[in-house]
């Protein structure tokens, strides 16, 4: 991607850490209450902090706390990290062609960041049809990364004095961020074509609802969007 | 600071099955080409994900029962949308939606 012509805005360290900022108060927002959570399920400081540095999955994050609340076995809650975070999966897969040309350890390195939000924010600049480089990419995860450990981190400093960060609506920044990231995506898959768009949301909202009786979120999440995946990729295109 | 032993365990297990499908597809991608077919549908998955993970957190859910929508959580995505659909601005919309869940607790 060196060699490609990026657009303006999509170049540098700087423009990546540009296109994090409108995330920036999202992932605060959600690291805050993540370190309230965390302190007031026992975690120490250092174990927050390192908990987001090695994991850095939000929900991940939470659902940790909430089984080491209940003394859950370590192989337990390990394998049910595993199945929160196996969405990321597909969003690498989605994500890296997008950067074959380069090299293995930068390749690595953008997957080991990669974040519901940061995959949004990227997968809206290739619905745009723009031309990025590497250097954004990694300007974007950085910024985010280095946010939410701080976030974190801040939280659990005063999580010794709130107990409850959802009196705040703090929890609500993880669904505003998905809800503005999902229309910014949508409002963009509309314009190429009503069809589609419409048929996948559809789709992943049905099977969701009804995955939901079956299997855990999170095994339901991926099973939908999959769903959608493949209605999106059978409905004939109509403008 | 110190760290339990449990907990060192818990977050290195942890913090390695999320790193794998992270970077697996990154390491894969560089060897071989995915068919034009597995590019086509994920081509999708932005939208299919986002809407997921946005449902996700409406609803109470338990397998073997029907999911029951947190309602505080429904009243207050209708200020959001409408933000997120009207300013096109991802940190008004946190913020509005922020507020509004914090009165919307106030009352509830």
């Amino acid at each position: 991607m060196k060699d490609v012509q990026t657009d303006l805005g999509y170049t540098t360290f700087r423009d990546g850490v540009r296109s994090c900022l409108p995330t920036v108060l999202g992932y605060l927002g959600i690291g805050f209450s993540f370190g309230i959570v965390g302190i007031n399920s026992h975690l120490n400081l250092f174990e927050i902090a390192l908990m987001s540095a090695i994991v850095y999955g939000g929900s991940s994050q939470f659902v940790m706390c909430g089984l080491l609340l209940a003394n859950t076995s370590i192989t337990g809650i390990v394998m049910t990290v595993f199945l929160v975070n196996l969405r990321h999966l597909l969003m690498s897969m989605t994500a890296s062609p997008h950067f074959r040309e380069e090299s293995l350890l930068r390749n690595v390195s953008i997957g080991s960041l990669l974040t519901d939000e940061s995959f949004a924010v990227f997968s809206t600049t290739v619905a745009q049809e723009k031309y990025f480089s590497l250097r954004w990419m990694e300007g974007l995860n950085v910024t985010a990364y280095i946010t939410w450990i701080v976030a974190t981190i801040l939280g659990g400093v005063v999580g010794n004095f709130i107990t409850d960060p959802e009196q705040f609506g703090l929890d609500f920044a993880l669904t505003a961020m998905f809800a503005g990231l999902f229309i910014t995506q949508f409002q963009w898959e509309l314009t190429k074509s009503q069809r589609k768009a419409v048929s996948v949301v559809v789709s992943v909202g049905v099977s969701l609802y009804l995955l939901l009786f079956f299997v855990s979120s999170s095994v339901a999440v991926i099973i939908s969007a999959l769903v959608g995946c493949f209605v999106g990729g059978i409905v004939h295109d109509n403008k | 600071m110190i760290i339990s032993k449990r907990i060192l365990l818990i977050l290195v297990g942890s913090a390695l099955v999320t790193w794998i499908p992270r970077i697996t597809p990154f390491i894969l991608g560089k060897m071989v080409k995915f068919p034009a077919v597995v590019t086509r549908f994920l081509e999708y998955l932005p939208l299919s994900i986002l809407f997921a993970l946005l449902l996700e957190t409406v609803f109470n859910a338990k397998a073997g029962h029907l999911a029951i929508p947190k309602w505080d959580i429904v009243i207050a995505l209708v200020p959001t949308v409408i933000t997120a659909v009207w300013l096109k601005d991802l940190m008004k919309t946190v913020v509005v939606g922020i507020v509004a869940m914090a009165l919307i607790r106030l009352v509830m």
